[in-house]
């Protein structure tokens, strides 16, 4: 009798797992699996992305690759990377600081969510106008007495010089997505069981303590996919570039070079595998991350 | 003094972060009074000689503007509930089952989320249409859906802070497993459920891409600003207006959504 | 009454041209057109009207855009079949002429066609005309006459008038050129033709070589780089903006932009005066002669996966023709062999003062499809590519020699891997 309500007990969540996860799969499958089997099968084609006919070329996009063309824009992401990083210890901390607020949360947020509510022609218009020869940075430096602002020609281009630009993308990077890096961690924290902090509060603990011992450790699995998804974000970085430089400067991103290489120059097959070039690199990223951290996956 | 001078850069450093992301947005609500010919002959920062509302009254009685708000709340809706059901009942599945598959399709689910949708889109476009998804609500709020890898996880880890105990108690009243998902572990996720929908606000509301492909027949809140602009053309100073209209609403909006998640907290304890 | 026979005529032109053997009782019902421009609606708000009191059958037309890039959304799109039924051939299709058959409806027989109109070789196949310009625009120095005046300068027509020009402007005070390099860097590659001709294609692929001494290209990256460094231009050719540059044209702070004319009327608002803003050609001669650029704006076609394709072929003959007045607004011509006598006098300077050069090489299909793989192949689809990457060169004290040896060196090697 036993036995049988066990097995009954088995049947029945094998059902539900297969209910639960049936159609997340079949659409996962449908939109991306699908996708980038497509992609992959381009790869060793010629194709030029919309004529009906093509050639099998085997491995000669591979072959192509490695170019300085195609390389360099992968290196440029470095600088994304480097921002992302900041994006998180920064996103954690505003999320701990307004986890602890007590008044003008609502207003708090709201101002925090200002950057990812502005669309992309906004973005571009708002810093262009900050970063241009005698806009508000170069004003707001010389009130504070940091950098004199004489006359355009002799202010830095924050925007038009080789060396600084990319930094200059980078920190807009850093004021666009450090919000997104913030709703994701507030949204672990608000999950941690209340009889938790409550305990903590009692023993009198302070702020430090609770976001050192209790906080941050219970959004461990959280912070693995927020870093995840950083990553991924910084490798294919497109919308800031090509608003702010259109790619000049050596601030071509690898996915912008994947879209000229698929729609400037109709090399489909070779945008193909750049893509799946990329894709092989945050793996390996994500993977020695994850081999490091331990399964978290778990 | 130590913990004097620690605590007042805790409050400054996050005092001039919100003044930071305000300073850039500056110019924009000046520059959404001046008339054309001042916006572009003046400097960013100096104030309108002559404000006018014109710019506000040419977007706000634009043909679109109402029909571009609904649509987009339509989609920003059903994409919250897409997400929020697919995601949550995954995670449920994969936080409280063992099951022979279990890591495969961990695995899926992480790495479908660094396949750069931006270069796949060819063939992503090619699926859509071979589903008859293509120009439908639905099926663009499905793509926003499926990108979002995250939200499972922060499901997950909201999952785990729900005792198993109170699964097992309800099993042996002879409750299903759905019914324990429905009426156990969806409640109790409304701290995520938020999370997930001032997220997929932002991203509805930020992406345009996706929505000029997939919603060709329909204009939303994000295409519509780019009425004002074309290659050779940029109307800037409605532009500007129209930033500022659309910030009043989303923050209105946030705002709404917080209040009330917060009145609900208070009655609950 | 004059105005209306004119019409009359034109209209009747047009159908004996095109060659369709469709009567207007087939021409009803609802099209949609895909085109880039994001406020396409009140942009051919009167288009849409004329055609619709024309064929009062037709019920609506519906306009269809992207916020993105054009070519990347309806390239993406084609590859599926649904691309509505009237649309802009993107840039992409005409550099591979071969496809057009597969993708679009003809219009006509190229021959037949080409007795009425102009252009029609610019998307053509195999003696077909799959898709017509929907203006033809100039394209050259949009300058403010009261700027070259004050500084006692005439208009420049060789790169060292330039030079003098500007020394002259700058001494007053304002800026020579706003490159506007960040945003239309593509602009130049229409004034390629006035640097080498419009045979420079068979020129370059000749010489095998693209960037030496005198070579169109060269000459135009020599210009650029002159202007840049030697403080000709705005202060940071990274952060310009096409209004701004507009309204400092208009107002007397900058002497001149590379434009087209479909901004003229524009800019001319801007300044109060016709007087005041005018264009000329690239300061430049070929063969002794300056020539004014002209070309298509964009071209269009029918897709021939569309369900109406009589009343898209009627749409699309109807919006080139100066009957629907399209092209005049858009600052053009009609490509009309004989129109354009009604042209707006702030545009009929075109036609008097210059001979009208054509902006695209005239190659054979197969030459075109040679030099753009090479193009490709160098990492160069058009001559934007090196301008944007000599922003860097100039604006940074870089090597100018070593950038142009570079670009040599991968255009020869482009070559080689071709021949």
């Amino acid at each position: 009798m036993q036995k049988t309500h066990n097995s009954n007990i088995q049947d029945e969540q094998t059902r539900t797992i297969k209910q639960f996860l049936f159609v997340p799969i079949l659409l996962v499958v449908l939109f991306t699996i699908i996708p980038f089997l497509l992609m992959v099968y381009y790869s060793f084609t010629d194709w030029d992305g919309f004529s009906t006919s093509y050639n099998f070329i085997g491995l000669e996009n591979y072959k192509m690759l490695f170019t300085k063309d195609n390389i360099e824009p992968i290196l440029v992401t470095s600088y994304y990377l480097f921002s992302s990083f900041f994006q998180l210890l920064f996103g954690i901390y505003l999320a701990v600081y307004v986890f602890f607020q007590k008044r003008f949360k609502a207003i708090t947020i709201s101002i925090l969510l200002l950057p990812v509510l502005l669309n992309t022609v906004a973005i571009g218009l708002m810093f262009r106008m900050f970063f241009m020869p005698g806009g508000t940075f170069d004003i707001t430096l010389d009130a504070l007495h940091i950098i004199p602002y004489i006359s355009d020609e002799t202010s830095i281009k924050w925007l038009g010089n080789a060396d600084i630009v990319n930094w200059t993308l980078a920190f807009i990077s850093f004021w666009r997505y450090t919000s997104y890096t913030f709703i994701l961690v507030y949204g672990a924290l608000l999950s941690i069981d209340p009889n938790l902090l409550k305990a903590a509060h009692q023993v009198g603990a302070n702020k430090y303590y609770i976001a050192r011992y209790i906080l941050i450790p219970n959004i461990k699995v959280s912070m693995s996919i927020v870093i995840t998804t950083l990553v991924i974000g910084a490798l294919s970085t497109v919308e800031l570039p090509m608003i702010m430089t259109s790619g000049a400067l050596s601030t071509k991103t690898v996915v912008m070079r994947i879209q000229e290489v698929a729609f400037s120059m109709r090399n489909f097959g070779l945008a193909s595998s750049l893509s799946l070039f990329v894709i092989f690199l945050i793996a390996i990223i994500i993977g020695v991350r994850f081999m490091i951290g331990g399964d978290d996956a778990k | 003094m130590r913990n004097k001078i620690i605590n007042f850069l805790y409050h400054a450093i996050t005092i001039v972060w919100l003044a930071l992301i305000c300073i850039p947005i500056v110019p924009v609500i000046i520059g959404s009074f001046k008339s054309s010919s001042e916006y572009y002959s003046s400097a960013p920062l100096s104030l309108a000689s002559e404000p006018t509302l014109s710019n506000y009254i040419e977007v706000i009685t634009s043909n679109d503007f109402l029909i571009s708000i609904l649509n987009t709340i339509i989609l920003i809706v059903l994409s919250i509930i897409i997400t929020t059901i697919l995601s949550s009942m995954v995670a449920y599945a994969v936080e409280r089952f063992e099951f022979k598959y279990k890591q495969l399709v961990i695995s899926l689910f992480v790495i479908i989320s660094f396949l750069p949708m931006a270069v796949m889109q060819i063939s992503v476009f090619q699926v859509m249409n071979f589903t008859h998804l293509n120009n439908t609500f639905w099926g663009l709020a499905i793509l926003y859906s499926i990108s979002d890898v995250v939200i499972i996880y922060l499901f997950r880890d909201n999952i785990r802070k729900i005792s198993p105990n109170i699964d097992k108690s309800a099993k042996l009243t002879g409750a299903n497993y759905f019914q324990i998902y429905w009426k156990l572990i969806f409640p109790n996720l409304r701290p995520t459920i938020m999370i997930v929908c001032i997220y997929k606000l932002i991203n509805i509301y930020n992406d345009f891409y996706l929505q000029s492909l997939y919603l060709t027949k329909h204009k939303t809140i994000s295409t519509l600003l780019y009425q004002y602009t074309s290659p050779y053309e940029m109307l800037w100073p409605q532009i500007c207006a129209s930033i500022v209209v659309l910030i009043i609403i989303s923050v209105t909006i946030l705002i709404i959504v917080q209040l009330f998640y917060q009145k609900q907290l208070r009655s609950e304890s | 009454m004059k105005k209306l026979s004119g019409l009359l005529l034109l209209s009747l032109i047009i159908f004996a041209g095109c060659g369709t053997d469709t009567t207007t009782e087939d021409i009803s019902g609802e099209i949609t057109v895909v085109t880039s421009y994001t406020d396409a609606e009140d942009k051919f708000a009167d288009v849409e009207a004329g055609f619709i009191e024309k064929y009062p059958e037709v019920t609506d037309i519906k306009w269809e855009s992207t916020a993105g890039d054009y070519d990347e959304y309806i390239t993406t799109r084609m590859t599926s079949g649904d691309y509505g039924d009237v649309l802009l051939v993107p840039f992409s299709l005409t550099r591979s002429l071969d496809q057009l058959p597969e993708f679009m409806e003809s219009l006509g027989n190229e021959e037949e066609l080409s007795k009425d109109w102009t252009f029609t070789d610019q998307a053509a196949y195999e003696g077909q005309t799959y898709a017509m310009p929907i203006s033809l625009n100039s394209l050259g120095m949009m300058y403010n006459t009261e700027v070259f005046e004050n500084a006692g300068a005439s208009v420049p027509t060789s790169s060292e008038e330039l030079y003098d020009a500007c020394a002259a402007i700058e001494d007053n005070g304002q800026t020579c050129m706003y490159s506007n390099l960040n945003n239309l860097p593509m602009l130049w590659s229409g004034g390629v033709t006035s640097y080498g001709g419009e045979g420079y294609v068979d020129d370059m692929l000749a010489a095998g070589t693209a960037f030496e001494e005198g070579q169109p290209y060269r000459q135009i990256l020599d210009l650029i780089y002159t202007m840049i460094t030697s403080g000709y231009t705005e202060a940071d050719p990274m952060t310009g903006d096409i209004m701004t540059s507009m309204q400092q044209l208009a107002s007397g702070e900058v002497g001149f932009i590379i434009m087209g004319s479909q901004s003229l009327a524009d800019a001319q608002a801007m300044a109060g005066s016709e007087e005041t803003i005018k264009m000329a050609p690239f300061p430049v001669s070929f063969d002794g002669e300056q020539h004014m650029p002209l070309g298509p704006d964009e071209l269009i076609g029918v897709s021939n996966k569309s369900d109406n394709i009589a009343t898209s072929k009627a749409f699309v003959e109807y919006l080139v023709s100066s009957e629907s007045g399209f092209a005049y607004s858009n600052g053009g011509f009609a490509p009309e062999v004989d129109g354009n006598k009604d042209a707006p006098e702030n545009l009929a300077y075109q036609i008097e003062d210059y001979d009208t050069y054509r902006t695209i090489a005239t190659a054979d299909s197969e030459t075109v499809a040679e030099f753009n793989q090479i193009g490709n192949d160098a990492n160069m689809p058009s001559i934007s590519t090196p301008i944007t990457e000599l922003i860097e060169v100039a604006t940074n004290d870089g090597d100018y020699d070593q950038f142009i040896a570079d670009l040599e060196t991968r255009w020869e090697d482009a070559v080689a891997k071709n021949a």
